[in-house]
């Protein structure tokens, strides 16, 4: 027998109405005047209202036959749910199972912010709803007579299923400012954030390439764990095009595939596709001695070496030059770990493309901290192919790559003492290396044997004190290293370099025992490397606000291993010195950079340095300067990245407006604005700008204007000395009309770090904002 | 229900003046008034009389109380209350008007299930109809909140029979009707 | 000037709960550097979860690249690496000790595509390094919790009415 009502006390308004409170909740009647006969009917007259959990209806006048529970209200009918009102001359409905007719209703949903008329309204039941001769818009009405909604929709018939949270119309004819701009058969509308398969933004644009083109994104909300957005792109110069990007999320693998299909390109005359696909998961051997065995595959592959000039950035790899396509399986068992792969290149540049490794196999077997002693071993074999014949310079030069097997057994054990207030950490290599060259070497030999030592003592200190700075307390810190390194010196001019490179020399790579990465050049070093480290916390939350170093190496003998033989020998002595900082003072200013100056000469070889200031959402500067003099031809970028309202630029700024409006994330700064984006990226070394993507973005409230112009600097193509594709793109996105979220521009959230859309998501409204 | 037209009305009171020829009766005093299925109390009654021998009763409640009604609905194991600061009752027409913060309940066995409030109500037995008013436009209502007519009826349960099922044979929270009574004036 | 040896670092907390994968490569570096710390109990369990003083959530790991420096000939010449690491400390009735904070690192790559091969293990070295870094702030972090802000363990029963008895663990 219970013992009472249990009784539980919660903070949140019910934000649902039950099934049970909908069915058995009390109906509580108002009005000037009430003739009832109990359970029989009821006449309510003069400023009349029902109401029910999760139901208000108010009118003149109202009958209610409680044994149909048919409601009949005339005069000024107010019909207003959790999620929308419908208001009108006369309403006939079933309550219960919420079936009836309403005449001439003005409506408005919630979830979707859009509102309208239409002839009649057809209640099918409380989650679907038929309206005939409707008109649609989310334009908010300003006072005024002559008033029109910017966008307007009008559709013979609309559909709204708050079921699958669609709206569908049927006969839709669009008008923006007034102007019929589209009509068609049938439009799905989102009624909610929900992800459905709709139409997106559209995206228009002129281009010295591809003509007019015309992006018209379709989005498929296949299961929630896949979807697909297919993009058909009609370009009058070239023909059409079809970009399809899939995902998928299972339970034990995902992906994304992404196939750009575009038959018979006048530009090219030839059939042109392009696949990008990465694809991460693992399978179950059901074999509980092996477990479960990592996969990871990603393919890039395209259909001729132009493609990259005409479908720029389109892929998901970052390097489209040279287009990676890799297959590894993976697996670990305690402390041993082995990796299996294939990895073939296609190369689409002129110069000498990275070494194939079909197959590579590599196995880890290592423990730390048994008895004190961290120690492991790595074994790998690989073999190297490269294919130089499509490459004209390289065959015209007769040079032939040094395809081969190299296998090599890494074996290392170190000594850690690791103390709060510092550490030394003494370790012990050895490298032995083997080659089988398919053609003989330059020594002529065709196999290669090399076993090297290395010795190195890695020790650092940590001093602290408390400091005010600025007036914040403020953590600092004193961190002086010394890393010793000490390797003797064997001929290795000879072999060939597959995966061996010269690192940037920076603050992570310079405390390292070997100056190249990679196991083909093993440096003979006998060198001191020194380095201060200086850093600032905030004491109350220990957050690193900046970071400073200076590290330099000191040779005590000359370096005579090199990448390439004719490469001149380090001299002994002190090495180019290295400045680093870091600051990060609060989220509104960061700003990193590191600097490489040249000891003997005092040039400068690398410099980082990047700054970004962003005081609050949509407002954002990025500027960024790089140069490298190491490799040749040099390399020196200026970058800026930007997003502000040109309000603030005016000097027209509305503060009050703007923190009232952004009090919900992710919508703007309010209606009627114009934002600038933009972003640039110039090289000074080629004198010319590179990437240039300047536009504005207008949001109207209702609907967001976009309008960009882009100039990729594509080539020094065969034919002109320097061809750029330069573009203008319009786009018009209609609130409520199409799903929000999607950046309709690609190219701007990419490249400027921070842009934020305008219409980020849409915010669901809670019932109780609307109640009546 | 509707037998209780023809029943005798009887009526207790502390004291009674009876005007023989003016047919009219005064009750004073925690005046209970039965008939049939029906019950009146208030604090005064006067009773007209007319030649056919029909009875119009008009009935106060003392001040700050209320006249209580009582009647089983027709055909239905259910009743109907209503208080109100004066009640008119008329047996020839049947029909019960009560007036000023005037309240009728209808108690499903012992579950409330229908409240309906308002200034005046006109109940008519012989039709079943109930005519709810608010205050005339302009007088001064007593209940300053709202000047409307206020109504809770609650749907009747289908198919679950009204009287509790036995598993929850004595729930915790028991609303009875004669337990209020003896509160009552 | 005011420098000395950086003492060891106590905590404010005896047991911690590792609510992280231990065997991704900052999961193991966050263990090494916990157990290093030499007086810290880490838990692993989940059924030992509720028994721990504090739970350290890793709710993110994000790896990122950006080419942030392409030149004319569509050639990456400059890469943008980004790790960022989101994690929260929590005690086991839910009282954030630490809000979740999320920290993040970059570093800047020179890129040719021709020497690929030797850039990738470069970009793992200094993801390596990033994650270093990360961890260590992570340390400071958790080693910047006052002891007063954490609430002594209520005994689960007993309602905290009267101040809690001399007998309740007081860290």
């Amino acid at each position: 027998q219970p013992a009472g009502l249990p009784l539980r006390s919660s903070p949140l308004l019910e934000e649902k109405v039950s099934e049970r409170q909908q069915s058995e909740g009390a109906v509580f009647v108002k009005g000037a005047q009430i003739t009832a006969r109990p359970d029989m009917d009821l006449v309510v007259q003069g400023q009349a209202s029902i109401r029910r959990p999760g139901l208000a209806v108010s009118a003149d006048r109202v009958d209610y036959d409680q044994t149909q529970d048919v409601v009949d209200a005339s005069g000024k009918v107010r019909v207003s749910r959790e999620t929308s009102v419908f208001v009108g001359p006369h309403l006939n409905l079933k309550v219960d199972s919420f079936q009836g007719t309403f005449d001439k209703p003005d409506f408005e949903l919630y979830s979707s912010g859009g509102y309208g008329q239409a002839a009649v309204v057809e209640f099918v039941d409380n989650k679907r709803t038929i309206l005939r001769q409707a008109n649609y818009t989310t334009c908010r009405r300003t006072p005024g007579p002559e008033w029109l909604p910017e966008w307007l929709l009008k559709a013979t018939q609309l559909t709204i299923d708050e079921e699958e949270s669609t709206i569908d119309a049927k006969g839709v004819q669009f008008r923006f400012q007034d102007v019929p701009i589209f009509a068609a058969p049938s439009v799905s509308l989102p009624l909610s954030n929900e992800r459905k398969s709709g139409l997106l933004p559209p995206l228009l644009s002129v281009d010295t390439v591809n003509g007019v083109e015309v992006a018209l994104p379709y989005y498929f909300d296949i299961a929630p764990n896949r979807d697909a957005t297919v993009t058909t792109h009609v370009m009058s110069q070239r023909g059409i095009a079809a970009d399809t990007e899939f995902r998928y999320l299972e339970r034990d693998y995902s992906g994304q595939v992404r196939l750009n299909l575009m038959p018979a390109d006048k530009l090219r005359d030839s059939n042109r596709w392009g696949l990008s696909s990465q694809h991460n998961g693992g399978i179950e051997t059901g074999l509980d001695s092996v477990g479960r065995i990592g996969l990871g595959l990603t393919l890039n592959r395209v259909s001729d070496n132009n493609y990259w000039r005409d479908f720029p950035r389109s892929g998901l790899v970052l390097t489209q030059r040279v287009l990676p396509s890799t297959g590894v399986l993976s697996w670990g068992r305690g402390d041993f770990s082995m990796t299996a792969q294939v990895q073939r290149w296609q190369n689409l540049q002129e110069a000498a493309p990275p070494y194939d490794r079909a197959p590579q196999i590599t196995m880890r077997y290592g423990q730390w901290n048994a008895e004190g002693l961290d120690w492991s071993v790595v074994g790998d074999t690989t073999r190297f192919e490269a294919d130089y014949s499509r490459v004209a310079s390289l065959v015209s030069a007769g040079i032939l790559p040094r395809n081969g097997e190299r296998s090599f057994i890494q074996a290392q054990v170190s000594r850690p003492w690791i103390r709060p207030w510092g550490f030394v950490t003494p370790k012990v290599q050895l490298h032995a290396t083997r080659y089988q060259m398919d053609r003989a070497l330059d020594n002529g030999a065709t196999a290669v044997n090399r076993v090297l030592p290395t010795f190195s003592v890695d020790s650092g200190l940590v001093f602290e004190r408390e400091t005010r700075w600025f007036g914040r307390d403020v953590l600092q810190t004193l961190e002086p290293r010394a890393f010793y390194a000490r390797t003797p010196y064997k001929n290795q001019d000879m072999l060939p370099v597959y995966d061996s490179g010269a690192t940037d020399f920076n603050l992570s790579t310079i405390f390292s025992e070997n100056a190249y990465v990679g196991q083909d050049r093993l440096v003979d070093n006998d060198a001191l490397t020194l380095g201060l480290n200086s850093r600032f916390f905030d004491a109350g939350t220990g957050a690193e606000m900046l970071r400073v170093g200076v590290a330099q190496r000191i040779r005590f003998s000359d370096q005579q291993v090199n990448l390439s033989s004719n490469q001149a020998d380090r001299a002994a002595g002190l090495s180019d010195i290295l400045f680093g900082a870091g600051i990060r003072w609060d989220d509104r200013w960061s700003f990193d950079g590191t600097i490489q100056a040249k000891n003997q000469t005092h040039e400068i070889s690398r410099t980082t340095l990047q700054g970004r200031y962003s005081h609050s959402p949509y407002r954002v500067i990025n500027m960024a300067y790089r140069a490298n003099n190491q490799i040749t031809p040099k390399t020196e970028f200026v970058d800026i990245g930007w997003q502000w309202p040109v309000s603030d630029l005016l000097g027209r700024t509305d503060r009050q407006a703007e923190t009232a409006w952004t009090r919900t994330s992710g919508q703007g700064l309010g209606p009627d604005r114009w934002y600038t984006v933009g972003r640039l990226n110039y090289s000074l070394k080629e004198r010319s700008l590179v990437d240039t993507l300047v536009g504005l973005e207008y949001d109207a409230g209702c609907w967001l204007g976009r309008v960009a112009f882009q100039r990729l600097q594509t080539n020094v193509s065969s034919v002109s000395a320097s061809s750029a594709t330069s573009r203008i793109l319009f786009q018009l996105e209609f609130v409520g009309f199409a799903r929000v979220g999607v950046s309709p521009l690609k190219s701007l959230s990419d490249n400027i770090p921070r842009y934020q859309y305008l219409r980020d998501s849409a915010v669901q409204p809670s019932r109780f904002q609307h109640y009546e | 229900e509707k037998a209780d037209r023809d029943k005798p009305m009887l009526i207790e009171a502390d004291a009674m003046r009876h005007d023989e020829n003016k047919l009219l009766t005064h009750f004073i005093g925690n005046v209970v008034a039965f008939k049939g299925t029906m019950v009146l109390r208030g604090a005064r009654m006067e009773v007209q009389q007319d030649k056919q021998g029909q009875q119009v009763a008009h009935v106060w409640a003392a001040p700050k109380e209320r006249v209580f009604f009582r009647q089983k609905r027709e055909g239905v194991d259910e009743f109907t209350e209503g208080e109100g600061e004066t009640a008119i009752y008329d047996s020839q027409a049947d029909v019960v008007t009560l007036i000023q913060r005037a309240e009728v309940r209808i108690l499903r066995g012992t579950e409330l299930a229908d409240q309906i409030n308002g200034e005046k109500i006109v109940f008519n037995n012989t039709t079943e109809v109930m005519t709810v008013d608010g205050p005339p436009k302009g007088a001064k209502a007593t209940d300053p909140r709202d000047q409307r007519v206020r109504a809770v009826l609650t749907p009747r349960k289908v198919g679950t029979p009204s009287t509790t099922a036995p598993t929850t044979a004595a729930p915790a929270l028991r609303t009875s009707p004669n337990a209020g009574e003896s509160k009552k004036p | 000037c005011g420098f000395q040896l950086r003492q060891t670092n106590d905590f404010a907390f005896k047991t911690l709960y590792a609510n992280f994968s231990t065997t991704s490569p900052l999961g193991v570096e966050l263990r090494r550097n916990l157990l290093g710390a030499g007086r810290i109990e880490l838990l692993t369990e989940p059924k030992q979860m509720l028994k721990a003083d504090a739970i350290l959530d890793i709710l993110s790991e994000e790896r990122r690249q950006v080419a942030v420096g392409v030149n004319a000939a569509g050639q990456v010449r400059e890469l943008q690496l980004h790790l960022r690491v989101q994690f929260r400390l929590r005690t086991p009735q839910g009282v954030d000790l630490i809000e979740p904070v999320s920290l993040a690192q970059q570093r800047d790559l020179s890129f040719t595509e021709t020497a690929a091969l030797s850039k990738e293990i470069e970009m793992g070295i200094l993801y390596r390094d990033m994650q270093t870094d990360i961890v260590q702030q992570i340390m400071r972090r958790l080693s910047a919790v006052k002891p007063r802000n954490l609430p002594a363990p209520a005994p689960a029963t007993v309602p905290e009415v009267t101040p809690a008895p001399g007998s309740a663990a007081k860290p």
